[in-house]
């Protein structure tokens, strides 16, 4: 364990400004950027996307609130509350099953006191379930916003949400 | 100077690469040695990872899996001179793990530089381009008819056909869409490939727009995968001031450039049609079929949608000929496939074969057992919506037919292992949650199915007797017949196969366990 070094940065959002967010609108061309284009933008830039963009972007991409809505909420990506600094994604599929990730899943909640799709009050961290981050050789996976460790271990888990913890108190 | 090679790519960095190379560099610079680190992509033995190589002689030298503690006893071993050292694994080629493989698309993947142009074409790089700029696109298409190149995405249609649908049809515009959506568990390699070597993707995709005159292409990539979205970026921008992409490529007549688009967490995106509307913006619901994509692909356009193995399998086609490729493989299974090992096995990784292996043979040649020790309780093949195998049936070749009349698929080649522990119904409850999860709604089978699938399952576990229990098998059996023939695309169509192969697995376990349990006077 000596050789695991976390030294991972934490998220940084602008705060939600709604006359900030058209400004970057118009850096957009319609010709070349598509809705997710954009939706990936603005939740880069703010963290989720704020509910008062949907009218904006539907009059920029001529479109129903009711579509923009739709395109938001099919794609398990976008989120509509600000996350933590620390985006927390373990693999709920089959490859990590089959190394025991159910179980190491249940201490992660246990020991952030949370389900998926919740931020914890006992540390930075936004918790959510990913079906497979594509590297299976070495399951169980987890990815800390986009850094992924691999062959997660109980003793893994348990030095990562420490160090989390401790950046969180610096 | 020492030429060391180290991946840059997703399983190395997981493992600590970063920090590997910040031990060498300083242990390098205390020492006064001068050293060069290569970055290259993986070849594909995860278990080997980080996988320290050096060019020594001409000859190319492992260490490995290395890490950051060792680097000091590895200079003191002299490993810049092929110095003897616990974890020195010998040349290369001579690993049996790799010396087992025939390795055509992947030919390239961890020997070269990922993003150097120089070394890829040092090593048969862009030969396929310039054999496609001399021929026509009838010629093209012919080659990859005659190769016998299915896709690899995991419907395994005939790529040489698709690609004569779109060359056929009457348009203003054409489209080539790459299918980066690599969502199954188990699979990693469209990621291995275009980490590893993203001009051979790249080259397949411009030798596809000029055989069906096509002059953009698109690479929708998973948003799972930030490390390739930047070697792709990178990759596009060094091929456009190189001139393979842009306008009058290689001062041919052709124009061809690609975008990449990046998905946002959708797994059915990874479905053809799904991945169509996303790419357009909109929400991944699956359309009808026909008009087939083909046809009416991207915004009403012809559009060959393929996977990034077989747009990357074209090249060494059309530099080496379809009869080579096809030289590979047997019966309708022609040339090679990349097999993913993973779950809980030894050695895990890619293995390139050509297809005819057993999946036992694979998995005992290369897997090298279970990690745990165990004995293989069960067997994923072809990702979430594959077939569950027990220990006891792993005497099926890899190849389409075989494996489609044991009542599997090969899907896009992940084999997912299971030790002796796993919970066979808990399997097929998850497949049907997954399902739910996944589902893009259109369709009620698969939405509403797959919900009803998860309630099911959980009753047979509850159910407290015998007539309880079978009741809620014949309602699964009814629900999964309804979700197959109703479905819209694979989906849902697909679900029942994992979710019935692991019940079987999972009846059998519990009728030899009944049957242990009954009294001997009773029988």
């Amino acid at each position: 364990m000596s050789d695991f070094a976390l030294n991972i940065p934490k998220n940084h959002y602008e705060d939600w400004q709604l006359d900030a967010a058209h400004k970057h609108l118009k850096n957009f061309d319609i010709e070349e950027h598509n809705l997710v284009d954009v939706l990936h933008f603005f939740q880069d830039t703010y963290g989720y996307i704020d509910k008062a963009l949907i009218p904006l972007l539907a009059k920029f991409f001529n479109l129903s609130k009711a579509e923009v809505h739709g395109v938001i909420s099919f794609y398990h990506d976008f989120r509509d509350t600000k996350p933590a600094s620390y985006i927390l994604k373990i693999c709920q599929a089959e490859s990590c099953q089959a190394m025991g990730s159910r179980a190491l899943t249940a201490e992660l909640k246990a020991a952030l006191k949370i389900d998926f799709h919740e931020t914890s009050k006992l540390a930075d961290i936004t918790l959510e379930p990913v079906y497979c981050l594509g590297n299976c050789s070495c399951s169980p996976n987890l990815m800390i916003n986009t850094k992924i460790i691999s062959r997660l271990t109980s003793e893994k888990l348990n030095q990562i949400l420490t160090n989390l913890r401790e950046v969180q108190d610096d | 100077m020492t030429k060391i090679y180290l991946p840059r790519e997703t399983t190395t960095l997981s493992l600590g690469v970063e920090e590997l190379i910040s031990a060498i560099e300083h242990e390098a610079a205390a020492r006064g040695i001068a050293i060069q680190i290569l970055r290259n992509g993986s070849r594909g033995a995860a278990w080997l990872e980080p996988l320290l190589e050096i060019d020594f002689n001409g000859k190319r030298l492992g260490y490995g899996p290395v890490t950051a503690s060792q680097i000091q006893s590895l200079f003191e071993a002299d490993f810049l001179n092929a110095g003897e050292h616990e974890l020195k694994l010998g040349e290369i080629s001579d690993i049996p793990w790799f010396k087992q493989q025939q390795r055509l698309t992947f030919s390239r993947c961890g020997e070269i530089e990922s993003l150097s142009i120089d070394e890829y074409k040092k090593h048969g790089g862009f030969r396929g381009l310039s054999a496609a700029l001399k021929s026509s696109s009838k010629d093209i298409i012919n080659i990859i008819l005659d190769s016998g190149l299915r896709g690899r995405g995991g419907a395994a249609f005939p790529a040489g056909i698709k690609w004569q649908t779109v060359a056929d049809a009457d348009a203003d515009s054409k489209y080539i869409v790459c299918n980066a959506d690599e969502g199954d568990s188990g699979t990693f390699s469209d990621r291995l490939l275009m980490e590893g070597d993203p001009y051979c993707l790249i080259e397949g995709m411009i030798i596809a727009g000029i055989a069906v005159g096509a002059e953009h292409g698109f690479i929708y990539l998973r948003s799972e995968y930030p490390l390739t979205k930047i070697i792709l970026e990178e990759a596009l921008i060094k091929a456009r001031a190189a001139g393979y992409l842009g306008n009058t490529i290689q001062d041919s007549i052709h124009n061809f450039d690609i975008h990449l688009h990046i998905g946002a967490g959708a797994y059915i995106c990874g479905e053809e049609t799904s991945l169509l509307e996303s790419l357009e913006g909109k929400r991944g619901q699956i359309r009808f079929k026909p008009p087939l994509p083909a046809l009416k692909g991207l915004h009403g356009k012809p559009t060959v949608v393929n996977n990034v193995i077989t747009l990357a399998s074209v090249p060494v086609i059309l530099a080496k000929g379809a009869e080579y490729y096809a030289n590979f493989g047997r019966g309708k299974s022609l040339g090679t496939m990349p097999f993913q090992l993973s779950g809980n096995v030894k050695h895990g990784g890619l293995v390139e074969i050509s297809f005819g292996l057993t999946l036992r043979e694979v998995i005992e040649n290369f897997a090298g057992g279970t990690y745990t020790g165990k004995a293989i309780g069960a067997v994923q093949v072809g990702g979430p919506l594959g077939a569950y195998f027990s220990g006891k049936q792993l005497d099926t070749p890899l190849d389409y037919e075989s494996f489609s009349a044991a009542g599997g698929m090969l899907g896009h080649g992940g084999i997912v292992v299971f030790d002796d522990g796993v919970d066979y119904l808990e399997q097929a409850r998850f497949a049907m949650e997954f399902c739910s999860v996944e589902s893009c709604g259109k369709c009620t089978p698969c939405r509403i199915g797959s919900v009803r699938g998860v309630e099911v399952i959980t009753r047979i576990r509850t159910a407290e007797n015998q007539s309880e229990r079978s009741e809620q098998y014949d309602l699964l059996e009814d629900l999964c017949e309804t979700m197959e023939d109703a479905s819209l695309c694979a989906m849902g169509g697909l679900t029942p196969m994992p979710v019935r192969s692991a019940v079987k697995l999972h009846q059998l376990l519990t009728e030899r366990t009944d049957e242990t349990m009954r009294p001997t006077n009773e029988s």
